[in-house]
């Protein structure tokens, strides 16, 4: 890594070269020191699996056809869906706090689209399952969104594996 | 949006720069990875950030886990706000020399 040592007293002078080379070296270290960083952030699999745990949860929580599971019952499912929605997001991300020693929204305005395709996978399911009569829609849909979810979360790392963090308005501009 | 540009003495040390752009990407970082990202010793680091603490552009508070303490960091509003700046005057340079 070069030794930035320039001043930012240039106004056009013969200096302003080497200084906007300093410059330009400094942004680039910047980034390699953002890809760095956002190499350490890469989630553990466990992290991965418990994320699409979670989807799959809610997908079972939501549609599953308990009448016809014998291992279902409604407690199970309310269960379920407590254990996805309320408990599993905070205590997935503390967990991941301690574990890549970094706090940060790694779904910063990125979950708007898998968002609104895993809910049409759940419309989708709980039309087959009550309309079609597919009883084991649901847990198709819950098959999908564990693989879905599992893939959208080695994206988010790789995306950060190359300095590109989730952009919000408050992040440092590259 | 965009930042006014302006040359901070205090951020443009090198590690300082980095210490306080690693700490942009994130609510708070630990001191250890602060550390191993950037790949300085403790010292350096502790000597960076005792500026960055007393100019007010980072904060730090200790946490208790598993019966040892960790040094969490964040960067304060003054702080984001320094750094923004000088990330502009930075592009500012360089396209005076492009």
């Amino acid at each position: 890594m070069a030794n930035h040592e320039f001043r930012s007293d240039g106004v056009g002078g013969p200096g302003d070269k080497g200084n906007a080379d300093d410059a330009r070296g400094a942004l680039q270290d910047l980034e390699s020191v953002r890809a760095r960083f956002g190499h350490r952030l890469a989630t553990p699999w466990w992290y991965k699996a418990a994320s699409a745990l979670i989807i799959a949860a809610l997908f079972i929580g939501a549609v599953m056809p308990y009448e016809s599971i014998s291992f279902g019952s409604s407690s199970t499912g309310a269960s379920l869906l407590v254990l996805a929605v309320i408990l599993g997001p905070p205590f997935l991300r503390d967990l991941l706090k301690r574990s890549t020693g970094a706090s940060f929204d790694r779904y910063r305005n990125g979950w708007t689209v898998p968002s609104f395709a895993l809910i049409g996978l759940l419309v989708a399911c709980v039309s087959l399952q009550t309309f079609a009569e597919v009883d084991l829609a649901p847990l198709v849909g819950a098959v999908v969104g564990f693989v879905f979810t599992y893939f959208y979360e080695q994206w988010i790392d790789q995306r950060l594996a190359h300095g590109e963090f989730p952009a919000a308005g408050r992040r440092a501009p590259a | 949006m965009s930042v006014a540009p302006k040359f901070d003495e205090v951020i443009h040390a090198r590690n300082r720069l980095h210490i306080c752009a690693l700490l942009a990407e994130a609510d708070c970082v630990d001191f250890a990875t602060v550390q191993q990202t950037l790949g300085v010793s403790d010292y350096v680091i502790s000597k960076h950030l005792k500026v960055l603490v007393d100019a007010d552009y980072v904060r730090t508070h200790k946490e208790k886990q598993h019966g040892r303490a960790r040094t969490w960091l964040s960067l304060t509003d003054t702080g984001r706000a320094a750094l923004h700046a000088h990330l502009a005057e930075l592009r500012r340079i360089t396209r005076l020399g492009a």
